[in-house]
């Protein structure tokens, strides 16, 4: 994975530290402030490849300091971070531009995951429609996948669990990026209900080797 | 309940109308009773007048002319006692020598005499007979009888006013008795209207005051200042609640960093990782319970979207049918296809919840029934499995934070998923109902929401 480079903008010093720090482990670079408006006038001056933005900010407000981004026409990718059980701030977060985000507290593999995905979807991969990996190929026109040459019987869902891992090989996906990403619901579940959904793949397309491998306390990799 | 307090009030009423009904009664029995021995009195004394003038006449002739000058003034009609007009003169035997007397009155002594006589029995008092006997010369008696019958029309006219009067007087009086009661009735009936409503969540509710600030009033005036008291306590509390769930998230998302960091450092450690879903689960109940508390009070903003019933509730179910599938039990779909207008998250959260409920209780090879029926306005969206449903009594509890049956103890969730659901249900503007049965379903849960 490329190294990325990402803003923290977070008034408490203690957490944007260890998020900095998780960040630089992962090989990244992150820098961290702790008011909207030093966030603001960072983000105004440098490229980054994704800020973490806090909703909740001395001198400036979060949705305060991206409606401003916006309007300066900065698309740099935002991940929000809202309070925890205030699922409305998302639809706020992402009216106001935002591109994800994550209900505080959150676990580091999740931030870590949507921040990848973020700075991915901004370097504009070209748009692909056959995904070929190992004995699997994938077409997304004729919505057929297939294993040896052999047409798989999927169901819909599982075709775009599949096509959604083939899309993104070698990265962990997390089971609430799956929720949002293939099913379009914003919710958590309290039941391993995505975890059944995998199962079945696997039980298509794993013949012998462990072609979707269960990330601990993250969600799956998909190994190309 | 609202037909045993009505049954009260009207009980109290009806206890007071009698008591003012009875009481009454004895008060006009007793004030008739004194009119009418006024009224005897009354009487006797206008016809004693009257005997004494009469006297007076025949015993003026009889000084002058004997008995053959009294005979010629004597009444000739006959009747004897019961006329109404009866004079006689008789000797000293007690024989009758002349007037319209047929005889000497039955039970009464040869002599002079000045009382009543009991000619019609008790029944017909009124109609009694004055009977005066008075020495006339040497040798002869006067006798002379008025009767009250003159008089019958003015005595049935009295009568009748205190027949009314004893009927009127005790029914007004309990009309006034009912009334009386009820009228306080009514406004306790409304205090306590109030005071269910509060128990029921509506804390801004206040009880009408009326100027007049009787003991009523006053109860009403302190059961507000109660509710002004409780509402802002709540509106501390939930500032409070909403303080700490705001502080709190920092810590525990620095708390929940620095546990990650240090297992993806020692991947291997069980009890970081032990800890780590312990936190998990400790964030996950909070904030539940913090979305919870946001959608029931309504601080939660809707995002509604047109959504087609077929279509979503089918991508629902094709997201449980696996977990459903493992454990024998299939979803059957049953959608009138209708538009709604509704929170997509929100609506599938609350559907989601009640049908990891039900792929929990049904049993294996059993059925689940997903079924939306619309109407012009209303949409009912049903979920019934094949399970043990909910005793009577449980059906009343599971709604209440953090209830789970006897039989999903070791089951996962934290008992917050109905309520949730039917906060979700009620943001929307419908609601949430539990029914049983009939066989072969066991819990049979109604989502509704207007279509708008």
């Amino acid at each position: 994975m490329k190294s990325m480079k990402i803003l923290i903008i977070e008034d408490d010093v203690g957490l944007a530290g260890y998020i900095v720090k998780a960040l630089m482990e992962e090989g990244h670079q992150a820098l961290a402030v702790h008011d909207g408006e030093e966030g603001l006038f960072l983000a105004q001056e440098n490229d980054f490849d994704a800020i973490v933005l806090d909703r909740m900010l001395p001198k400036r407000d979060g949705m305060a300091v991206l409606a401003e981004l916006r309007l300066q026409a900065r698309m740099t990718p935002v991940l929000m971070l809202t309070a925890m059980g205030e699922t409305d701030q998302r639809v706020e977060g992402l009216r106001q531009g935002a591109d994800d985000y994550l209900a505080k507290p959150f676990a580091l593999a999740e931030l870590l995951a949507r921040l990848e995905a973020l700075a991915r979807r901004a370097a504009q991969e070209p748009p692909q429609t056959r995904y070929e990996s190992g004995d699997l190929t994938l077409d997304l026109l004729s919505r057929q996948a297939r294993r040896a040459g052999k047409l798989l019987p999927l169901k819909p869902k599982e075709f775009d669990l599949l096509a959604f891992f083939m899309r993104h090989p070698g990265r962990v996906v997390t089971r609430s990026m799956l929720l949002e990403q293939i099913w379009g619901y914003h919710f958590d579940p309290q039941t391993n209900v995505i975890d059944v959904h995998v199962s079945r793949l696997r039980a298509h397309i794993d013949g012998t080797g462990q072609r979707i491998e269960t990330v601990r306390g993250a969600g799956y990799r998909f190994h190309g | 309940m609202a037909e045993s307090r009505r049954f009260l009030a009207s009980r109290l009423g009806r206890r007071t109308a009698t008591l003012y009904f009875i009481l009454s009664l004895v008060g006009a029995a007793l004030y008739s009773g004194f009119l009418i021995f006024l009224f005897n009195v009354t009487f006797e004394r206008l016809l004693d007048g009257e005997i004494a003038n009469d006297a007076l006449v025949f015993q003026a002739a009889y000084a002058q002319g004997g008995l053959g000058a009294v005979q010629p003034i004597l009444p000739r009609q006959e009747g004897g006692l019961e006329s109404v007009y009866a004079v006689a003169v008789a000797d000293r035997a007690g024989r009758i020598l002349a007037g319209n007397f047929s005889a000497w009155p039955a039970g009464i002594p040869v002599g002079p005499y000045h009382d009543w006589l009991d000619t019609h029995g008790l029944i017909d008092f009124w109609q009694d007979v004055l009977l005066h006997v008075e020495p006339m010369g040497a040798s002869h008696y006067l006798l002379i009888a008025r009767s009250t019958e003159s008089m019958q029309e003015e005595i049935e006219a009295i009568l009748l006013g205190l027949f009314l009067l004893g009927l009127s007087l005790p029914l007004a009086a309990a009309w006034a008795g009912y009334g009386l009661a009820r009228q306080p009735m009514r406004r306790v009936e409304a205090l306590e209207s109030l005071t269910r409503q509060v128990a029921q969540g509506s804390f801004n509710l206040r009880a009408a005051t009326l100027a007049q600030g009787d003991e009523i009033d006053a109860l009403a005036r302190s059961i507000n200042g109660m509710l002004d008291s409780q509402q802002a306590a709540l509106e501390r509390v939930r500032m409070a609640g909403d303080a700490l769930a705001h502080d709190m998230r920092t810590p525990l998302a620095r708390l929940k960093l620095r546990l990650d960091a240090l297992a993806r450092k020692y991947p291997n450690d069980e009890g970081l990782t032990g800890i780590a879903q312990d936190l998990d689960e400790s964030v996950r109940l909070l904030a539940s319970l913090l979305r919870l508390g946001r959608i029931e009070e309504g601080r939660e903003t809707l995002t509604r979207r047109t959504l087609f019933a077929r279509d979503y509730l089918s991508n629902i179910v094709e997201l449980f049918e696996p977990a459903a599938t493992d454990k024998g039990v299939r979803i059957a779909l049953d959608v009138e296809d209708a538009a709604i207008e509704a929170d997509p998250d929100l609506l599938a959260q609350a559907l989601s919840n009640i049908l990891e409920n039900a792929i929990r209780h049904a049993p294996p090879n059993s059925v689940i029934a997903l079924g939306a029926q619309g109407s012009a306005n209303a949409m009912t969206i049903e979920i019934k499995d094949q399970g043990p449903g909910l005793t009577d009594a449980d059906l009343g509890r599971a709604f209440d934070r953090f209830w789970r049956g006897e039989n999903s103890r070791a089951a996962p969730g934290y008992g917050l998923g109905l309520p949730l659901a039917r906060a979700i249900a009620r943001l929307h503007g419908g609601d949430l109902e539990l029914r049983n049965g009939p066989a072969p379903w066991g819990l049979r849960v109604l989502f509704r929401m207007p279509r708008g």
